[in-house]
């Protein structure tokens, strides 16, 4: 079956088509046999430290070929120079580690980028410059030295450029890592406005962030894909695994204290313990297992 | 190409290539700062003076194209419609960029010398090696990023410029006769006009045409090799292709040896002057200089003029000759090109058989600033010593027996019947001394009054080395008591005699004497219409060789020198010791035995 992000258009050409993608580094296999369709929307990519999701982006930006498998982006095969061009013009990627010119202002930058881009003419690229940069609410830096920029306003920098173009496939790996909440706040805003009209990948480890924005989730580990679904397909997961108690229970896999001073268990909830509504974190914990675990611990 | 374009405007506004501006216009001011220009001789500077930004752009560009790495922007860029060969491509062509700013420093720089009243024509090509060397350098630079991605590597890079620049031209022609230096030379980015010695333009065959070619066909080959290495196939090997095949024709052409033909062309400028220079008249002296130079004639008149004219009219002389002969050493012309001619002298280096006339006959070189008023000086001296009647050449100096006689004694036994081949009786000498004649005061006065520079000059030299004895202060302790501290300079002055060596004139054979120059400046000293007014009556008297300095003193009421006796009581000697330092000084075993008087 074809899933789309919408769980519409299940008729229509997909933006990302996957099937038995593999992917290995020397003797570590990062990718096996990830399949997956995409449409239009807003996907959240959840899994801890080497769960491949950077590897499927890279793979999904057209800077990694996988070993086996097909993919399809934007309808065209990214294995023919041609094609794989012609995806590149429609796609925004913002890595997870960027890498900056130091030296040059953040509108150099995000140009220089845009120039990379097959913007040639000067005018035009410099208007697209000061629309991605307003968009990723960088206007009033744009004439700043990045070295002079916080690690925050660099993320920010970093999405501008992915956002050049007005992109049908935007793939932010890590977008959120770094800003200051009020700054989420306004990443949430922008990307759900733009996931309105074209497809949104986004890595992250804020279990929040995809629940606030994400249509639908993806949790990985160990290179495949766990569960695939909506954000509260991932909390039905944990329902009947997360209780309240006054104390943390020996039997939980993981508990915290919340706010209100009483513990959140998550495990194998025990006979006659008061159930609590799930999360999508509780779910993801309980997917993905201790490796989150100590992760989250 | 609007990566070209952004890379081109990053690569001008890089701090290294900035900075390296300065250096360009710093290293052509020293280059011409002491010479009168020629624009065919300097056209030939602009290459070396651009090697500082050929350097900076070396550097600027392999940092820009290696930004990326080390950025860690590489991954960013890998998602962009851009590929590496692209990206290669946009920094090798904003390499392009470069040429505008050094066209224009090139221009700026024979405007420069134009308005310093340059004379002679650039060659168009000669100045196109400067900007193409600065494009070789940064496509350079790009081809290295292409294997070597630290920043260290382009320091390393251009210290290895430098080193095969040096290597090829210094190092393979060192110890090649000056004449037929390595034509390997010419696989080094820019070529001087010779190794040694300082030949005019004229006289080098320089394949600046193919050298241009090299130059452009290194850059095709190192970008070409750049694009091979970023995944570019076919037009790459195309491109690498022919440029190796233009490098091996230009560079195979410009390392061929001048052609008899050639070296017989440029051996016409030296056996038949005549053809290639201009000659005029003014104020009774004649000048010819080479086409090239003509402009010089003004320069020459200028500090010629104001010594004949001081000159009583019916004494006024009507041979003086200023005719520019061409240096030789150190050209592609040989002795054998010239054939008898006059200039073939020039290859014995024995200005006792030069055969160049009684003409003076200044170099491919004039002096600027300064430097001027040094060839001024050393031209006027040589006028003026000729309108005194002291000896213009060496063959006009002959010596008497005795002074033959004195002059072996020098030799060994064993050199002795070789040396009496040239040392001999009525034979030629190189110097003569005009010590104790009045006309050496009057020939020094007439030159260091002819121009503010020649004036300035004659009395920075004997500021230098005055006449007399001077006074050596060894820090606070000065005890010239015991004769130790105090020094005499010798009698003659040295840098007068040398000056004709700057001019590139080498047969005059006049010595001056600190004594005559002392009171040559006593005369200065006075105001010049008197003075002259005082020459112009007694002239005759004068220029005649038998009146002394003693004579003229009275003559023309100069304070007389202070003797060695006064000047050693002067300065605190112990009359016991100032006995012995006159002894020796006056010793005439102690006199150079080469000293023949002027006649």
């Amino acid at each position: 079956m074809n899933d789309t992000l919408d769980g519409v258009d299940s008729d229509a050409l997909p933006t990302v088509r996957l099937q038995g993608i593999e992917k290995r580094f020397l003797h570590t296999r990062a990718l096996g046999g990830v399949s997956l369709d995409l449409g239009t929307g807003i996907l959240g990519l959840l899994g801890p430290n080497g769960a491949g999701k950077t590897t499927l982006l890279r793979i999904l930006a057209t800077v990694l070929a996988p070993d086996a498998g097909e993919v399809r982006l934007l309808g065209r095969d990214p294995a023919r120079s041609q094609d794989r061009l012609e995806i590149r013009r429609r796609l925004g990627y913002m890595p997870q580690e960027p890498g900056f010119h130091r030296n040059f202002t953040a509108f150099e930058f995000v140009d220089y980028v845009a120039i990379l881009k097959e913007m040639t003419n000067r005018r035009r690229r410099h208007r697209e410059v000061e629309r991605a940069m307003e968009l990723a609410g960088l206007s009033g830096v744009a004439r700043k030295k990045i070295r002079a920029l916080s690690g925050g306003m660099r993320r920010r920098v970093a999405l501008a450029q992915s956002l050049l173009g007005d992109p049908d496939l935007l793939i932010l790996d890590e977008p959120t890592a770094g800003l200051d909440p009020e700054q989420r706040l306004r990443f949430r805003d922008m990307v759900s406005r733009l996931g309105e009209d074209r497809t949104i990948i986004v890595s992250t480890h804020q279990t929040e962030d995809v629940a606030a924005l994400c249509q639908q989730v993806v949790v990985m580990n160990g290179g495949q894909i766990l569960l695939r679904g909506t954000p509260r397909d991932v909390a039905e997961v944990a329902r009947g695994h997360v209780w309240l108690a006054d104390g943390r229970d020996p039997r939980a896999r993981l508990a915290w204290r919340t706010a209100e001073g009483r513990h959140r268990n998550i495990g194998d909830a025990p006979a006659g313990a008061e159930l609590a509504e799930p999360t999508i974190e509780d779910g993801y914990l309980l997917l993905v297992g201790e490796q989150a675990f100590s992760e989250a611990a | 190409m609007a990566l070209a374009r952004a890379e081109g405007r990053r690569l001008l506004r890089h701090p290294i290539v900035l900075a390296s501006i300065p250096f360009c216009v710093g290293t052509f001011l020293l280059l011409t700062w002491n010479q009168a220009p020629v624009l065919s001789r300097d056209d030939i500077l602009t290459g070396l003076a651009l090697c500082p930004l050929s350097g900076a752009v070396f550097l600027a560009a392999h940092l820009g194209a290696t930004r990326s790495f080390r950025h860690g922007t590489d991954e960013l860029y890998e998602g962009t419609v851009t590929t590496p060969a692209q990206r290669t491509a946009g920094h090798l062509l904003s390499v392009l960029w470069t040429i505008g700013p050094s066209v224009l420093l090139v221009v700026a720089g024979l405007l420069y010398l134009v308005a310093l009243r340059a004379v002679g024509r650039p060659d168009p090509v000669e100045l196109l090696t400067g900007p193409s060397l600065v494009v070789l350098g940064g496509v350079l630079g790009v081809a290295l990023a292409r294997w070597w991605r630290a920043a260290l590597a382009g320091p390393v890079g251009v210290v290895a410029l430098a080193a095969i620049e040096i290597f090829l031209v210094w190092q393979t022609s060192a110890g090649r006769p000056e004449n037929d230096p390595n034509p390997v030379r010419w696989l080094a980015p820019w070529v001087p006009i010779a190794i040694s010695g300082d030949p005019p333009r004229e006289l080098v065959v320089r394949p600046s045409g193919w050298h241009l070619v090299f130059i452009i066909s290194l850059a095709l080959l190192f970008g070409g090799i750049a694009l091979l290495r970023a995944g570019v196939r076919a037009h790459a090997v195309a491109a690498t292709a022919g440029a190796l095949a233009l490098i091996l024709v230009a560079g195979s052409a410009q390392v061929r040896a001048p052609t008899a033909a050639q070296r017989r062309s440029l051996a016409d400028f030296l056996v038949h002057p005549e053809k290639h220079q201009v000659c005029q008249i003014r104020a009774s002296v004649r000048y010819c200089a080479y086409r090239g130079y003509a402009g010089w004639i003004d320069r020459w008149a200028a500090a010629v003029t104001p010594v004949t004219s001081r000159v009583p009219a019916p004494a006024r002389p009507k041979d003086v000759e200023i005719i520019q002969t061409l240096v030789v050493y150190g050209s592609d012309v040989g002795e054998a090109d010239l054939q008898g001619s006059p200039a073939a002298s020039q290859f014995g280096y024995n200005p006792t058989e030069d055969d160049l006339g009684s003409a003076i006959t200044p170099g491919n070189q004039w002096g600027r600033g300064k430097y001027e008023g040094r060839d001024e000086l050393a031209m006027d001296l040589i006028v003026a010593a000729q309108v005194v009647g002291l000896p213009r050449r060496p063959q006009d100096v002959r010596l008497t027996a005795a002074e033959a006689r004195r002059i072996l004694a020098g030799y060994e036994p064993s050199e002795r019947a070789d040396a009496a081949k040239q040392i001999h009786a009525g034979g030629a000498w190189d110097y003569c001394t005009s010590v104790g004649q009045a006309r050496a005061v009057l020939a020094l006065w007439l030159a260091a009054q002819a121009t503010s520079r020649t004036e300035s000059t004659f009395r920075g030299v004997l500021a230098r080395d005055p006449y007399g004895i001077q006074v050596v202060r060894s820090g606070s302790d000065v005890n010239v008591r015991n004769g130790q501290d105090f020094t005499f300079g010798g009698p003659m002055q040295g840098e007068l005699a040398t000056l004709q060596y700057e001019l590139q004139t080498f047969n005059f054979p006049v010595q001056w004497s600190k004594t005559e120059a002392t009171y040559a400046l006593q005369l200065l000293n006075q105001p010049t219409a008197r003075v002259s007014e005082a020459l112009a009556r007694n002239w005759a008297l004068l220029t005649r060789p038998s009146t002394t300095t003693d004579e003229l003193v009275q003559v023309m009421g100069l304070r007389p020198l202070p003797s060695y006796d006064e000047q050693l009581r002067e300065a605190g000697v112990s009359p016991v010791h100032a006995k012995s330092v006159i002894r020796n000084l006056t010793d005439p075993a102690n006199a150079d035995p080469s000293l023949v008087p002027c006649r």
